[in-house]
């Protein structure tokens, strides 16, 4: 498939199936999750034709590409995020989110040093239900799994504002804007155990 | 669909002597002959026979899966050597309850590659053969048959790339054994799989498919037999069923079983889970209320104080509702 033909194909499964699809897994997901306090919002997208193309025709070193198949291999055409107010929330969302959904991989990301701060986040991939499945419309053009991210506020604030970052420079980031960046990753660590602590202590837990 | 390749291997129970080596298999020509006919016709007929989804855990967190990498392997490049490892998992998942087997791995074209691994239990047999002098009858040890009690196969379809391949489909006539390893013996221990519903989300599906039958008939004979069957079902073990076998479990009515069914997709009525009885009552449950002076007040839990309104003096509750009588009986017990 040409680079062309990848974006058309992709723009009618957009338009199609996976925005219809984000649409309906966020109510799934959402309804799972009745009951459990402190869930900030439950969203679910579907991943731009855009980020899709840049992600498709990566290259692998030896300059081949990367993904032979971008359809089947990328795993996260439809990505769903969880957003709860603190760091103990998120093993107890994690907990129920296993109990309705099957995954095929489940990745706890923290910085590869305990001297270093960056992205912290709670991953998935799991199988997409059947029931936020049309009935039989387009049944081979569905993807079979979809990404599921459970993340803090302070966590998912940082994302955001690191993701935006990320697209913008031309150039690499300075030693000094790496140092800020990690800066602001710290703080909403920070943040986080902070409020962990309050809570627990003012909730007698601890 | 076209049959393209069959390997048959002999397993033993080894699962207590996992070091044990397996037989050498055996590649079985494609010709026209009775054996591949029976195969051939098990073949095309397993995605009708094969209705259990079913889908490999990963071992870990990453996307690993030793059954799983076994059967792509195969997939990528097929073989009596790449075929070997599945048999071997077979014979070391096998006790000694299921007894010695014959597997046949068969690989053909349909849309992709299905793959399909089922498994034949021994048996002992008689062979009666009539001459025209006399019938002669003989003992046969090691019979081979498609069991109706224990049969079970497994079949998969790998389009575009193999390593994509997650789920698949399952018969297992044993999925309910009393006994554990037999139960989880094809499924989990040999294709280290689970059913691709989970036990919470199969039996919400029920449950929220049963409430809304309930919400939307005027039949009171529909909700008579839901309330029943939902008062019994805490005590339904944790067997695996579909939303029909349960309306079929506790004798529902052919209108009530229909309006449940109409209440979930097509594809979802059979669908097979495991039955969580915690899952359950959190989406179909009953509050009873019993008073001192006889009275028994019962609502589905989450109506329950929308139904009635309750005001309280010391120890005292007086309880208040109002609606139009649909149904009254005399009940021997609660």
């Amino acid at each position: 498939m040409t680079e062309k033909e990848l974006r058309q194909e992709y723009e009618f499964r957009y338009q199609a199936i996976l925005q219809p699809i984000a649409e309906r897994l966020s109510a799934h997901v959402l309804d799972n999750l009745q009951g459990i306090p402190r869930i900030d919002r439950v969203t679910a997208r579907a991943k731009s034709p855009g980020r899709f193309l840049a992600k498709a025709v990566k290259a692998l070193e030896d300059g081949g590409p990367k993904y032979s198949h971008p359809f089947e291999q990328i795993q996260d055409l439809v990505g769903a995020r969880i957003i709860v107010f603190y760091a103990h929330d998120v093993q107890v969302v994690a907990d129920t989110v296993e109990r309705y959904y099957r995954h095929i991989e489940r990745k706890d990301l923290i910085p590869e040093s305990e001297a270093e701060f960056g992205y912290f986040g709670k991953h998935f991939i799991l199988s997409m239900p059947v029931d936020v499945i049309e009935d039989d419309a387009h049944r081979d053009k569905i993807p079979n799994f979809f990404e599921l991210q459970i993340k803090t506020l302070f966590q998912h604030a940082w994302s955001e504002a690191n993701h935006d970052l990320a697209y913008k420079p031309e150039e690499p980031l300075t030693p000094l804007q790496k140092r800020q960046v990690a800066f602001t990753a710290a703080q909403a660590w920070g943040a986080d155990q902070m409020f962990a602590q309050l809570h627990s202590e003012l909730n007698g837990t601890t | 669909m076209a049959l393209e390749a069959i390997y048959s291997f002999l397993t033993y129970p080894k699962k207590s002597q996992p070091d044990d080596p397996l037989e050498p298999g055996a590649t079985i020509p494609i010709r026209n002959d009775k054996l591949n006919r029976m195969l051939g016709g098990i073949f095309d007929r397993a995605a009708q026979d094969c209705t259990v989804p079913i889908m490999f855990v990963p071992d870990g967190d990453q996307q690993q899966n030793a059954a799983r990498n076994e059967l792509v392997a195969l997939v990528e490049r097929r073989s009596l050597r790449t075929a070997t490892p599945l048999a071997t998992r077979l014979q070391r998942a096998t006790g000694g309850q299921s007894g010695m087997g014959l597997l046949f791995v068969c690989l053909g074209d349909d849309n992709g590659t299905r793959i399909v691994i089922s498994r034949f239990p021994a048996d002992e047999g008689v062979v009666a053969e009539r001459s025209r002098a006399a019938l002669s009858v003989q003992f046969v040890e090691q019979v081979f048959l498609k069991s109706a009690y224990s049969y079970k196969a497994a079949t998969y379809v790998a389009s575009a790339r193999p390593d994509q391949l997650w789920t698949g489909h399952v018969v297992d006539r044993q999925i309910n054994a009393g006994n554990k390893a037999v139960a989880d013996y094809w499924i989990s221990d040999f294709l280290l799989s689970e059913f691709a519903t989970t036990p919470a989300a199969g039996t919400k599906r029920l449950a929220v498919a049963l409430r809304q039958a309930v919400t939307t008939s005027t039949n009171v004979q529909l909700k008579h037999e839901i309330a029943s069957a939902a008062h019994l079902a805490a005590n339904l073990p944790n067997r695996a069923l579909t939303i029909a076998d349960f309306c079929d479990h506790f004798h529902f009515s052919e209108a009530t079983k229909q309006m449940v069914l109409s209440k979930v997709k097509p594809q979802l009525a059979n669908e097979r889970f495991r039955f969580d009885a915690q899952e359950f009552a959190r989406h179909l449950a009953y509050k009873q209320v019993e008073l001192d002076n006889g009275a028994v007040l019962t609502a589905p839990a989450d109506r329950f104080d929308q139904v009635f309104s309750e005001t309280r003096r010391q120890d005292e509750h007086t309880f208040t509702t109002s609606g139009t009588v649909i149904d009254e009986r005399l009940k021997r017990t609660r």
